[in-house]
């Protein structure tokens, strides 16, 4: 049997429990981000280890695969810097006939580098922690990216640290487009395998005709086409890289077209991302 | 519930959750990242006070939902029914036995997460129930049970290193002794 003093424990974590589940969800957020802040003394001792580890694994590189590395680094500068004189003298182009049209300037991307620093402890949410936060100017809805594609958006913001939820998580849906077919589409979560999302809400592909309401590229989706963000939605900005199409069918009685998306980037590898500030 | 006690219970609940956060092996070979708290749990529930079981699901829960997008205090609630059943079936558990530890481990560990998710299935953000999600319950189980012996085990030692052991106590007797004088 239980005595008065153990009801009165348990009735007070469910109190506790109760109470926290009853927050807002900005007071959630502020509670939550505050208690990672009891393991920031963990994070500083896995980078501080992880780096010791990278010195000693750089100390006994041989000095003939440095050099050579060396080399092919340079040849490679080399070439990146010829590609970004042509690209400068494109961008240069651009504007000038964007002004000449009238077309407003394009924004540029000012990127911040990010740590991945914990990861979701549950299985059904896909969220990441980075080592950014609102002292960095990091902003809640700005967009994730790697070098190889769209990563997530960030969720809440605390002073040095940032949750992101990532692309296959039901609380990021994004506003997408097939770059061959230029069909548009929503990115929604794909629940048998996390390496893939579902382009859905595609129109059907076929050829216009005259009368017809829907507007269609009258193209067919095929597998291998590559899926860009289409801008629309204001979250993310267009022509990142999300993913390529895997297959294609049609769903709601053949209204419209489903595809499922293989992702451009590894999420369960990710180590460093860059926080897109537009 | 003393005070090494306490801190033991702290440490590992944040030891714990720290190695979920930051370990990715067991999701990137199993699938599923494996819970080490309802092992804890089920130690603390067999072995120590109702007070140790409600410090550990307040702290163990709610440091857990702060690294996930659970809504905060759901773990807690978990941990919590599953310590106070445990606790007080604790005299019908043969908890030194191997058997007893896995098989607790393996209750504990699929009733924790069965009880968040259906926690969630009221939010507005539901967790799809899938194949995939089944596969992750039974490979958080099967995780968990593996778990809690290793616990039992780590904790006998703490004990042993940190706490009083009595000396078994000896047959001499100076009282009895019979002293040979020359008289």
């Amino acid at each position: 049997m239980l005595r008065k003093p153990q009801y009165i424990a348990l009735g007070i974590v469910a109190l506790v429990g109760l109470i926290f589940l009853s927050l807002p969800e900005s007071a959630t957020s502020r509670v939550k981000l505050a208690l990672t802040g009891l393991f920031l003394p963990l994070f500083g001792l896995t980078e501080s280890t992880q780096s010791a580890a990278r010195r000693a694994g750089n100390a006994v590189v041989p000095r003939e695969d440095l050099v050579r590395e060396l080399e092919q680094l340079r040849a490679e500068k080399q070439k990146l810097e010829f590609n970004l004189a042509q690209a400068q003298g494109a961008v240069r182009e651009n504007e000038q006939l964007r002004k000449q049209a009238g077309f407003p300037a394009r924004a540029q991307w000012k990127l911040k580098p990010a740590r991945v620093i914990a990861r979701d402890p549950a299985n059904w949410w896909r969220t990441v922690f980075i080592d950014v936060g609102s002292k960095d100017a990091v902003r809640v809805d700005m967009p994730v990216i790697t070098p190889d594609g769209l990563v997530g958006r960030v969720a809440a913001v605390g002073s040095t640290r940032s949750q992101v939820v990532l692309l296959g998580d039901q609380n990021c849906r994004v506003a997408a487009l097939v770059k061959e077919t230029k069909e548009n589409g929503v990115v929604i979560p794909y629940a048998a395998d996390p390496a893939i999302v579902t382009l859905t809400y595609l129109s059907r592909g076929t050829p216009v005709k005259t009368g017809q309401s829907i507007v269609t590229s009258g193209l067919e989706l095929k597998p291998g086409n590559a899926v860009l963000t289409s801008g629309l939605g204001g979250v993310f900005p267009s022509g990142i890289s999300i993913g390529e199409i895997v297959d294609v069918r049609n769903v709601g009685f053949g209204l419209y077209q489903e595809a499922r998306v293989k992702l451009a980037v590894n999420l369960n590898s990710l180590d460093q991302v860059w926080v897109v500030a537009q | 519930m003393n005070r090494l006690e306490t801190i033991a219970i702290l440490l590992a609940a944040w030891l714990a959750v720290a190695f979920e956060v930051s370990f990715n092996g067991f999701r990137n070979t199993l699938g599923a990242q494996i819970s080490l708290l309802p092992a804890l749990m089920v130690y603390v529930a067999l072995s120590s006070s109702l007070p140790s079981v409600a410090l550990l699901a307040i702290v163990g829960g709610m440091a857990q939902d702060s690294f996930s997008a659970n809504p905060l205090g759901v773990t807690t609630l978990a941990l919590t029914l599953t310590g106070f059943l445990l606790h007080h079936q604790r005299d019908l558990v043969l908890r030194d036995q191997l058997y007893a530890q896995v098989m607790t481990g393996f209750l504990a560990s699929s009733l924790v997460p069965a009880c968040v998710i259906l926690a969630l299935m009221n939010t507005s953000s539901p967790v799809p129930l899938t194949w995939r999600l089944l596969g992750q319950w039974l490979v958080m189980a099967a995780g968990g049970a593996v778990a809690t012996p290793l616990v039992f085990r780590l904790f006998a030692l703490v004990n042993r290193l940190f706490t009083y052991q009595a000396l078994p106590e000896s047959h001499y007797r100076e009282t009895r002794q019979i002293k040979r004088t020359r008289y």
